[in-house]
């Protein structure tokens, strides 16, 4: 059995064909070719496959794409671009909130979704906010200086509009 | 990987349980799916159909009424932390919320899903069966009640038939001078509880325990309320609890326990945890009623 489903993608719809048990997180990766959704543990333990769906944070690995369907979906290729970075991948170069890299899309997204529901937040907010997430290079003190400087670079965005 | 399964999705409850009972045993609910994609996908569950429960808005609400808050099966766990009055009328749930899984998991997973899937350590169980929950159950011809506490009846195992779907949990006011507190302990944030306990509290006018609950997760086939260690609380007033009968209701609290050594820990290092949970939820009720 197959099922078309519409996938909104970083505001550009894709009319896709799925079966039905598929993942959002492999057909965001493995379909439409967004290889910033990172697909490691499968189970919606690490994080690294975070895409944002209506605004909130989920583990794409472990969400039906149908489910999805019809839906506003975020991923790390719809923040910025390499000339054109989002302050939050700003904050993240400038604090070097990663080693490796291969979490980072997932830590970037949930940032994003934190810092609209708590513009301000302090550490341990952050470390809440970050919960789902594992970098195992271990930089967890640069991420949380990145989103603390992500977040004073929107408020001062904000405060400039 | 060339499994599937086929897919449906009703768009009324009812529609959801005529679909159940025509594919029997091999249809599933899908709610969030948090927990049944990875059984699937380990080959735990078989799965012919899959049910998809996204269309059914209404039981995603969460209404508070006069009497009872009344909790969709479909709210997700966040959705409990965003509510704007049930963290006030029931700070407990907001406490079970904010430990349970990561962000990213209570975004999607479901007080029903986490209820219907019926393991003991389930977070949503020990706090609600302590708040005395009812659950609403249809089915094609019609619908029940019964206590949250008897819904459970084993491990995975709960009270519903193949044709049955959770609809509603409800939770009534609690009576004024109630307090109700939970303790869980896992090994990180994202793992499931070793061991967890509930406690709810209610004195009378001259500050004596009328009614106590007591209920324990993870340390049985289904979660577990003590009330061998609820009596010893009854009757007693607030000023004589004194550490010797909290650490007397830990223990016996721990004694009813009946939990297995599993890959996370032992069998006897969750029946000390239980006792150890147990006494600190009720000093903290205790201390939360004298303030």
């Amino acid at each position: 059995m197959t099922i078309e489903v519409n996938l909104r993608v970083n505001g550009v719809d894709h009319a896709v064909e799925i079966q039905p048990h598929e993942s959002l997180g492999r057909v965001l990766n493995g379909r439409l070719g967004l290889n910033g959704v990172r697909i490691s543990c499968k189970e919606g333990e690490c994080g690294a496959c975070t895409v944002l769906v209506d605004g909130e944070a989920v583990t794409s690995c472990i969400m039906l794409a149908v489910q999805a369907g019809d839906r506003d979906i975020q991923t790390i290729e719809g923040l910025g671009t390499p000339d054109d970075l989002h302050p939050i991948q700003q904050a993240f170069v400038d604090e070097h909130g990663f080693q490796c890299g291969f979490c980072t899309p997932g830590f970037v997204m949930s940032s994003k979704a934190l810092l609209e529901a708590t513009p301000h937040p302090d550490a341990s907010e952050i470390a809440e906010g970050l919960s789902g997430h594992i970098c195992r290079c271990g930089t967890y003190p640069n991420i949380i200086r990145a989103v603390q400087r992500a977040a004073e670079e929107l408020g001062q965005e904000a405060t400039n509009e | 990987m060339t499994r599937s399964f086929q897919y449906l999705r009703p768009d009324f409850p009812r529609e959801a349980c005529e679909m159940k009972a025509k594919h029997g045993g091999k249809a599933v609910f899908w709610a969030g799916g948090t927990d049944l994609m990875l059984q699937w996908r380990r080959g735990a569950v078989d799965i012919d159909y899959c049910i998809d429960l996204s269309g059914l808005d209404e039981l995603r609400q969460i209404r508070s009424g006069e009497d009872a808050t009344v909790i969709g099966a479909l709210a997700t766990i966040a959705s409990l932390q965003a509510h704007e009055s049930l963290g006030s009328d029931f700070p407990v749930l907001l406490d079970m919320a904010e430990r349970f899984a990561t962000p990213q998991i209570r975004n999607v997973a479901t007080v029903g899903g986490n209820l219907c899937h019926g393991v003991p350590s389930a977070d949503c169980a020990p706090p609600l069966i302590s708040l005395d929950a009812e659950v609403r159950i249809l089915s094609p011809e019609g619908e029940r009640t019964l206590s949250l506490e008897s819904f459970f009846v084993g491990p995975k195992q709960t009270a519903l038939a193949d044709d049955e779907m959770l609809a509603e949990i409800s939770v009534r006011r609690l009576p004024p001078r109630s307090v109700c507190t939970f303790e869980r302990m896992a090994r990180s944030y994202v793992d499931i509880a070793l061991a967890s306990a509930a406690c709810r509290l209610t004195i009378d006018e001259e500050s004596r325990i009328s009614e106590a609950r007591i209920v324990m997760g993870a340390v049985a086939p289904v979660p577990l309320r003590s009330t061998g260690a609820e009596e010893l609380l009854v009757g007693i007033p607030l000023v004589d609890i004194t550490e010797g009968l909290l650490a007397e209701v830990g223990a016996r609290a721990a004694s009813d326990t009946r939990p297995i050594s599993d890959v996370r820990t032992t069998a006897a290092y969750r029946k000390h945890l239980s006792g150890v949970l147990v006494k600190r939820a009720v000093a903290e009720a205790v201390r939360r009623l004298g303030e």
